[in-house]
């Protein structure tokens, strides 16, 4: 058993000022007053928190300080439709950026496939910490990856190959979506392409439409409504533009990177202020990091944004712990509660700013950092 | 004339004054005391009650309005990337001051930067120190040229790979510089001695450089390659190198404090994109200041958005441990002596331009808004908007 006194705790859903934690490997059995229980170490720190949940990462995918060949698996861009491919036989547990990720508080990730193919492949959900995948893993696969955006037009059109339009984009998603349709009616002979899409089409699985632009966030909900899909929009760069139809559709986003300069005017709009109007607007807002667009890393600092545009601490730390988890289906991982996993993260400091360091980081109420 | 007082003055070059007053008349500061300034009734006076005071920042290496944000292809405009060496070419040209990253640099208190082209020519262009206030470039400007690009290591590799001309290796970079050099010292030995030369406007550029009236502004992250950049460039030619990057500097920071070569460090607040960026750390500024470098932080930007800028010196302050005051200096009195202006920048002294930035809070924190901007002796900006 292990003790945590915390100068303030966030559970996920508040703030609770001067808390003790006791936890053992299996879960924490008390959050509270301090209360007089034989412990083996005992802890103090300024902040605790659940730890952060980067919804749409690449990490493990595109690792850090390799080139092309040895390290960048992030796009399998040689044909434009591929939902048979798995995150998870890309992931690099060594990685450096896990190591980084996890010192910065990060230690959950679904990561999924890039933007350079309409229909990218399925996720992985995992901790950014072990020595294999299957260490690692807690859902695969798990969300398949929809790419609307101009980045399929820019990787196929110099191939002179569908999609080098919007309209193209569109076209193969649904083209590919009716005839695993047609599939999951008529069982014809078995295609990998089209088993991939089933539990999408069952809504057992999530699809995570990346679009930035308005229409086409507008043109991802469009075809998530024609074939009943349980959706979510990554990054929703102009996502306030149309935040009637995400609310009124109950679609989730996973805004950012908010840190990311806007390169292209693609991501005009990119502010910190737009998924604070979604909050408002009521819809499930999470942040992400996009590694390695930034650092997984420094997703924290992005909930300090928040704050700065007046959005309360509680509210802005949600968008990378309640709310990520409530997106994933598994709401407990973004929630320190009594019978919950003991994944906690703690600073000796406000975790959202600069002055920051992590003290410690407990996985599955194993000290790991 | 404008009196500041009750505030909070980090002079950089003097120490904070706890409580201090700032008198300003036309562009210039005309006084900075401790004691309280006396000044005529007419005299406009703000009262800081505590408030803090920075000199502007300075962001010592950008590509602010080169490479422009929320543009389209069309409006990528910092890397010709046709021939390795186009010493000819002049940023100034290519910068759109109705880029919007210039009024994010404003806001957050970069009122002065150095921008120019990109890394993937060996000798890129002339590039610009510039202010980040205004419509048109040519009255932005504090001086152009104020050194020429130039770049080593990985970039200029990949991009003349891609078209299978020299330089597909470190040795190719090398050639391709050395035998640039060759050329331009050969024209500036002519030139200056009186002899007739044909003209060449790429020569003119490297001219300059011969001339020791701008350094050559040389990137490069792998030891090796800052090595062999002050090799050629200073041991070979004896020309003024300033490093850009340097994300492994660290490891040879001895020599470079023994060079004397100046370092513009970034950007951190990134992943490590390439191999020969591994050494990134918010760790590394400390470790060339306490070896006796000089040192100066850059974003990079749009690599680091500006606008970010101060968050990533947060980390330096206080992951890295430089700590806030000497953190403070690498975007000030640093950067404003390595691009050999601090007669006017750098510092809150008596004589020098009035640009102030005032906060309520650290500007280091990613809470932080500036307060009160001003700008060559007017408030611009004041209580978080602009006036």
């Amino acid at each position: 058993m292990y003790k945590i006194h915390a100068k303030k705790l966030f559970t996920g859903e508040n703030i609770i000022e001067d808390a003790t934690i006791l936890f053992d490997e299996e879960k924490i059995v008390h959050i509270g007053d301090d209360i007089n229980e034989p412990v083996k170490e005992t802890y103090n720190t300024y902040f605790l928190m659940p730890p952060l949940i980067d919804l749409g990462s690449g990490i493990g995918l595109k690792e850090e300080s390799l080139g092309r060949i040895e390290g960048d698996d992030l796009n399998e861009a040689t044909s434009p439709v591929y939902p048979e491919l798995l995150a998870l036989d890309g992931i690099n547990p060594y990685d450096e950026a896990f190591d980084k990720a996890i010192s910065g508080g990060t230690l959950i990730s679904l990561v999924l496939p890039g933007n350079s193919n309409p229909i990218g492949g399925r996720g992985a959900l995992i901790y950014n910490y072990g020595k294999q995948v299957l260490d690692m893993t807690m859902k695969s696969p798990f969300g398949i990856k929809f790419s609307i955006n101009t980045e399929p037009k820019s990787t196929y059109a110099p191939k002179n190959k569908t999609p080098s339009t919007r309209m193209g984009i569109a076209y193969l998603i649904r083209n590919t979506l009716y005839k695993a349709k047609e599939y999951l009616k008529e069982h014809k002979e078995q295609n990998l392409t089209y088993e991939s899409l089933l539990d999408l089409l069952n809504r057992k699985d999530t699809a995570f439409f990346a679009s930035f632009r308005a229409d086409d966030i507008a043109t991802s909900i469009r075809i998530s409504e024609e074939f009943n899909l349980k959706s979510v929009i990554l990054y929703g760069v102009q996502a306030n533009l149309v935040k009637e139809l995400l609310k009124e559709k109950d679609i989730p986003v996973v805004y950012g990177p908010l840190m990311f300069p806007r390169w292209s005017i693609e991501l005009k709009g990119l502010s910190s202020t737009v998924p604070i109007e979604l909050v408002k607007e009521g819809i499930l807002v999470a942040l992400t990091s996009g590694h390695p667009l930034f650092p997984a890393k420094y997703l924290r600092l992005n909930v300090g944004l928040f704050i700065k545009e007046g959005l309360n601490v509680a509210e802005a730390l949600q968008a990378v712990t309640l709310n990520p988890a409530k997106i994933i289906g598994e709401e407990n991982l973004g929630k320190i509660q009594v019978n919950g996993v003991p994944n906690l993260v703690a600073y000796d400091n406000e975790p959202y700013d600069t002055v920051a360091k992590t003290n410690f980081v407990f996985l599955k109420g194993k000290r790991i950092q | 004339m404008l009196l500041l007082k009750n505030a909070k003055i980090f002079t950089i070059s003097n120490g904070t004054l706890e409580r201090g007053n700032i008198l300003i008349e036309g562009k210039r500061i005309k006084d900075v005391s401790a004691e309280p300034i006396q000044v005529d009734e007419n005299v406009k006076v703000i009262d800081l009650n505590g408030k803090m005071v920075f000199p502007s920042f300075i962001d010592a290496h950008t590509h602010l309005g080169t490479f422009s944000l929320e543009g389209t292809e069309m409006d990528e405009d910092g890397n010709e990337m046709t021939n390795s060496a186009t010493p000819g070419l002049r940023a100034i040209d290519s910068i759109n001051p109705f880029d919007p990253a210039f009024k994010e640099a404003f806001e957050s208190g970069f009122m002065i930067v150095f921008t120019g082209s990109g890394s993937g020519n060996v000798i890129g262009g002339l590039s610009v120190i510039m202010k980040t206030y205004g419509n048109l470039v040519d009255k932005m400007i504090i001086r152009n040229p104020a050194g020429l690009k130039c770049a080593f290591g990985e970039n200029p590799k990949r991009v003349y790979t891609s078209k299978n001309q020299i330089p597909t290796t470190r040795m190719g970079t090398a050639k391709v510089f050395r035998e640039t050099l060759f050329k331009a010292k050969n024209y500036y030995e002519k030139k200056k001695s009186g002899e007739k030369v044909d003209f060449d406007l790429d020569m003119e550029s490297l001219y300059l450089v011969f001339d020791h009236q701008i350094p050559l502004r040389i990137h490069a992250h792998r030891a090796d390659d800052i090595v062999t950049a002050i090799r050629i460039a200073k041991h070979e030619f004896g020309l003024d190198v300033v490093i850009e990057h340097g994300t492994d500097s660290a490891r040879i920071k001895d020599f470079l404090a023994r060079e004397n070569v100046p370092v513009i460090v970034g950007p951190i607040l990134d992943v490590s994109p390439k191999v020969e960026t591994k050494s990134n750390s918010f760790k590394n500024p400390k470790e060339l200041v306490e070896a006796g470098v000089r040192v100066a932080l850059m974003t990079d930007h749009p690599v680091v958005s500006i606008g970010y800028a101060r968050i990533q010196a947060g980390l330096v302050a206080y992951e890295g441990n430089l700590g806030f005051d000497e953190t403070l200096k690498l975007i000030t009195i640093n950067p404003a002596k390595i691009l050999n202006i601090e007669e006017d920048y750098g510092s809150i002294e008596k004589g020098k331009i009035a640009n102030l930035i005032i906060f309520n809070e650290n500007p280091f924190s990613v809470l932080s808004k500036a307060d009160t901007i001003i700008f060559e002796g007017d408030v611009v900006f004041e209580g978080g908007k602009h006036v």
